[in-house]
């Protein structure tokens, strides 16, 4: 199925959890911090959302900020 | 010693993490100003970067309060997803609010900060709202459970200073009770200092430490100009006049009443 990462149409595997996408994707949970289609994921449920076709991630990280 | 939240600070200076030349000369020019609070941000990141690893690091070297934002937020729905989102990753419930209304000035949207402050707060957040000098949205925000604010001073990075000192001076008088922190457009340490003598409890400051040709050194003076502005406050400054008033003593002055007087 196709999702879409930071705005990035990306092809993975169909009905994967958040937590088997994040390995697949090659992301360190420690990290970085998720968004599924504008709703906050915290990490202690990513073993139990399913990823679903055309859903929109967000991934994002500590940067530098005013 | 001064409270922000439910913490106890000597300094009332709070800087940003961005903009700066580099890495060190941003951590030096945080220590040189003495802050203990420092605003940090969210972006999106590629599985192989690894630069949100290392500056969280740095930024947990310093050992500071770490006060992270939802800059570029421009609905409810982003500010507050991103506002859950750095609580999980910085591990801390303050968030500098941001909710953008305009693109040229940066203008806080005042309907969407007040309803995504209401949110936030009853979600256990400690908001820190960043909003105009408007009054009645202060109030509203302080109604929706806000106990901070920061009026701007002047429109994000113009480092124009102060644009209306007597808004902000009646924010004071108004709001005894709320901690106002200006947040945004101070350029100059003296712009810093007006706003400690009018009665602020805090400013942030990022682009006047981080653009200066040496932000370690403008760093120390943000510092100084905080302590020196506040002490002022608390000392209790002179009633201006209309008129000259001799401050040397006019009796025994030499000459007095000679030819030519």
């Amino acid at each position: 199925m196709r999702i879409t990462v930071n705005g990035e149409s990306v092809e993975v595997t169909d009905s994967a959890t958040l937590d088997q996408l994040m390995q697949q994707l090659g992301y360190e949970t420690a990290h970085v911090v998720v968004a599924v289609n504008l709703e906050f994921v915290p990490r202690s449920a990513y073993g139990e959302t399913v990823v679903k076709e055309s859903d929109q991630l967000e991934i994002v990280a500590a940067v530098a900020g005013g | 010693m001064w409270t922000l939240g439910d913490v106890e600070l000597e300094s009332r200076l709070l800087v940003g993490s961005a903009l700066y030349p580099s890495p060190e000369i941003m951590t030096s020019a945080v220590r040189a100003s003495g802050a203990q609070v420092v605003t940090v941000a969210l972006r999106r990141q590629m599985p192989a970067q690894k630069s949100g690893e290392g500056f969280w690091d740095l930024i947990r070297r310093l050992d500071v309060h770490v006060l992270p934002n939802t800059a570029g937020c421009r609905t409810v729905k982003e500010a507050v997803a991103t506002a859950q989102m750095a609580r999980e990753l910085f591990e801390t419930s303050w968030i500098k609010l941001e909710v953008i209304g305009d693109d040229y000035t940066l203008q806080p949207d005042p309907l969407g900060l007040v309803e995504a402050a209401a949110i936030l707060t009853k979600e256990g957040f400690e908001v820190f709202p960043y909003t105009t000098e408007d009054l009645v949205v202060a109030n509203r925000l302080l109604e929706a459970g806000c106990r901070i604010l920061m009026p701007w001073g002047s429109p994000i990075g113009s480092g124009r200073g102060l644009m209306n000192p007597y808004l902000l001076e009646t924010m004071r008088a108004r709001l005894p009770d709320a901690t106002l922190i200006v947040d945004a457009g101070i350029g100059k340490p003296s712009d810093a200092a007006r706003a400690m003598e009018l009665g602020c409890d805090a400013v942030l400051i990022n682009s006047a430490i981080a653009l200066a040709d040496e932000p370690v050194r403008m760093g120390e003076a943000f510092g100084k100009a905080v302590a020196a502005g506040r002490m002022g406050y608390e000392a209790g400054m002179m009633q201006e006049r209309e008129t000259a008033s001799p401050s040397t003593p006019v009796v025994g002055t030499p000459f007095w009443h000679m030819d030519g007087h």
